[in-house]
């Protein structure tokens, strides 16, 4: 039986917090995005939009060929003085540039004409090794936008500890990282971030980057023309020692991903549980669940991934 | 001045009055049987590694080769000393081949001219020493609960479902069951685990059930671990409640994901074959079984 008193939680009681999602609405997650994937790196520019829907922290990219000039418009407009703005879909279509329409005054032109050689600049800069940098720039990604704090349960062997707003962060950063490596950048750019294997520990690496490397990224979608992306809240909890030490700490969310690739409309839903353990003063994936569904113009397909410690369960 | 500290020393004595009387009270129910939960904190049950796995048997930590588990429940109660391991049952686990069977032991099978169940009074080492020579085994790990660390280690996982399989109605155990599902509290599942006398065979059908019963609370315990706060429920639990001899509670959740990874449905429940008597032989195929469970914690063959 657990004993409590009114001034102290009993020694093994659970304590349940729940955290209010911090508030999406006009969040703004364009600077990121675009300082992450360079226009020119993959001939294709992206735009960012906010959006908020229930329980959902949603965010739209778009990297097709189709209407690029269009798209690069867009994307320098974007890159204007106000940076961490976006633009609205309508504001673009005022600006909009289609050939044999009628010419545009001449501030408009001049206009037009910076934010071509604008673009024309970014295209010349970009590069793999700026490619690379870039997407290890995880703090300022669009996964910090998509991914925010919906709960918070401890569970302990002892005395429960005190866990701090920036231990749960600095978790959830983590998750944040493998999202951002494991499935937008793949999605975005057709390769694998940078740093995906150091997420996990010893124990499942070996896996993460063999056999569960399917269910674990997106790698096999590829390169898509453009997507939107869905997350649930993330539900974290935690486990500490009779001492108060936390020894793990789990994330869990869903997330969902429509996408357009160049045969198609594409569906991902993907179910996430990463434990991570301590590692310093960092936090390694020590153990997984993740299973998603994937729907292309071909098949549906649904793969998972369960492990821990080098174990298969 | 007086009246103060005349004050504070009737306040002293009246607390002191009542913590006497709450102990006695305790106490005297305890003597009498009354199970009283006391706090948290209290030892449910001991988990011993015996011989830690060798760093080529393992993968980041985890067991990749077979191993054994010896799960003893021994006769420990108010009243009733020394332990005795009266349930007596070995899982074997197969990391690679994702499968494990379930070897019962009745506790009055002959070793070493004794009844096996006397090794756990000697300490849980010498328990698995026993069984393991029994079986031709070395056994990595024992978890050793008493009467009362069983009543509530089962009502700490909110019970548990037994499908009972036949009827039971023995007022020495206290089991009263018909056929079929029943949710057990922790004094239910002692009785269901303790009826003997319902049975011809006596102990080596008892023993099988006890089988059944740890099955149905595998099914029970998967279920609720099939996320991470359900595992990390159960992990604390037992950070409260076990006594961990050479194993952390790190072990016990890589542990617990591969054992509740396993389907208890595939899981055979086998009993040794044993001959009748006082101090039970074994039976004439028991050499094989054996066998076939040694060599990779599996029993394939049917016995």
């Amino acid at each position: 039986m657990v004993v409590s008193s009114a001034s102290a939680p009993a020694r093994g009681t659970m304590r349940t917090e729940r955290m209010t999602p911090a508030a999406r609405t006009g969040v703004r997650a364009g600077t990121s995005s675009r300082g992450r994937h360079p226009v020119s790196s993959h001939h294709a520019a992206t735009r960012s939009r906010s959006a908020t829907s229930t329980g959902f922290a949603s965010r739209s990219s778009s990297f097709g060929l189709d209407g690029l000039f269009d798209e690069r418009f867009r994307n320098a407009k974007a890159k204007t003085p106000a940076r961490s703005r976006s633009v609205s879909p309508r504001r673009w279509q005022a600006v909009r540039v289609v050939p044999g329409s009628a010419p545009a005054p001449a501030p408009v032109r001049a206009a037009t004409a910076f934010l071509v050689a604008a673009i024309a600049v970014a295209s010349c800069s970009g590069s793999k090794h700026n490619a690379a940098t870039n997407t290890s720039n995880s703090d300022a990604s669009r996964s910090t936008k998509l991914l925010v704090i919906g709960s918070f349960d401890l569970e302990s062997a002892g005395t429960p500890p005190k866990v701090s707003d920036a231990t749960k962060n600095s978790v959830l950063a983590m998750a944040r990282k493998y999202v951002e490596v494991s499935v937008l950048d793949p999605l975005t750019t057709g390769r694998m971030g940078t740093g995906y294997s150091t997420l996990f520990d010893p124990g499942v690496r070996a896996a993460a980057i063999g056999p569960d490397k399917a269910a674990l990224t997106d790698l096999e979608i590829g390169k898509t023309r453009s997507f939107d992306e869905q997350a649930s809240p993330v539900a974290l909890s935690a486990l500490s020692d009779a001492g108060g030490a936390i020894l793990y700490f789990a994330t869990k969310f869903s997330l969902e991903i429509k996408a357009t690739r160049a045969d198609g409309p594409v569906t991902i839903k993907r179910s996430v549980e990463l434990t991570f353990a301590p590692s310093g003063k960092s936090w390694l994936v020590t153990a997984y669940r993740v299973s998603v569904a994937r729907t292309t113009p071909q098949a549906t397909t649904t793969t998972t991934a369960h492990r821990s410690g080098g174990t298969s369960p | 001045m007086r009246r103060r500290l005349r004050r504070a020393l009737m306040l002293c004595g009246a607390s002191v009055a009542l913590a006497a009387t709450l102990l006695a009270g305790i106490a005297g129910a305890w003597l009498a049987g009354i199970h009283v939960p006391i706090a948290s904190g209290a030892t449910y049950l001991r988990v011993t590694k015996l011989h830690p796995i060798a760093a080529a048997d393992r993968i980041g930590g985890g067991p990749a080769q077979p191993f054994f588990i010896l799960l003893v429940g021994n006769d420990s109660r108010p009243g009733v000393g020394g332990a005795r391991g009266d349930a007596l049952h070995v899982l074997g686990v197969n990391p690679a081949m994702h499968r494990a069977s379930l070897l019962d032991i009745p506790r009055d099978t002959c070793w070493n001219g004794d009844k096996i169940n006397v090794g756990n009074t000697h300490s849980p080492r010498a328990q698995a020493d026993d069984v393991g020579g029994l079986l031709g085994i070395s056994i990595s790990y024992v978890v050793d609960v008493d009467f009362d660390g069983f009543i509530h280690l089962v009502d700490g996982v909110g019970g548990v479902n037994v499908n009972v399989p036949t009827v039971m109605h023995d007022t020495y155990s206290g089991a009263y069951f018909d056929p079929g599902v029943h949710h057990m509290s922790g004094l239910d599942a002692l009785a269901f685990s303790r009826d003997r006398h319902d049975f011809p065979q006596s102990d080596i059908i008892r023993t099988h059930n006890q089988g059944l019963l740890l099955l149905d609370a595998m099914r029970q315990l998967r279920a609720q671990m099939q996320d991470a706060p359900g595992e990390f429920k159960l992990l604390a639990l037992l950070g409260r409640h076990a006594q961990l001899d050479g194993i952390g509670i790190k072990d016990l959740y890589r542990l617990g994901r591969l054992a509740f990874s396993l389907n208890p449905d595939q899981i055979q429940n086998i009993t040794i074959p044993v001959t009748n008597g006082g101090c039970l032989g074994l039976g004439g195929n028991a050499g094989a079984l054996f066998a076939d469970f040694r060599d990779d914690g599996v029993v394939e063959a049917p016995h």
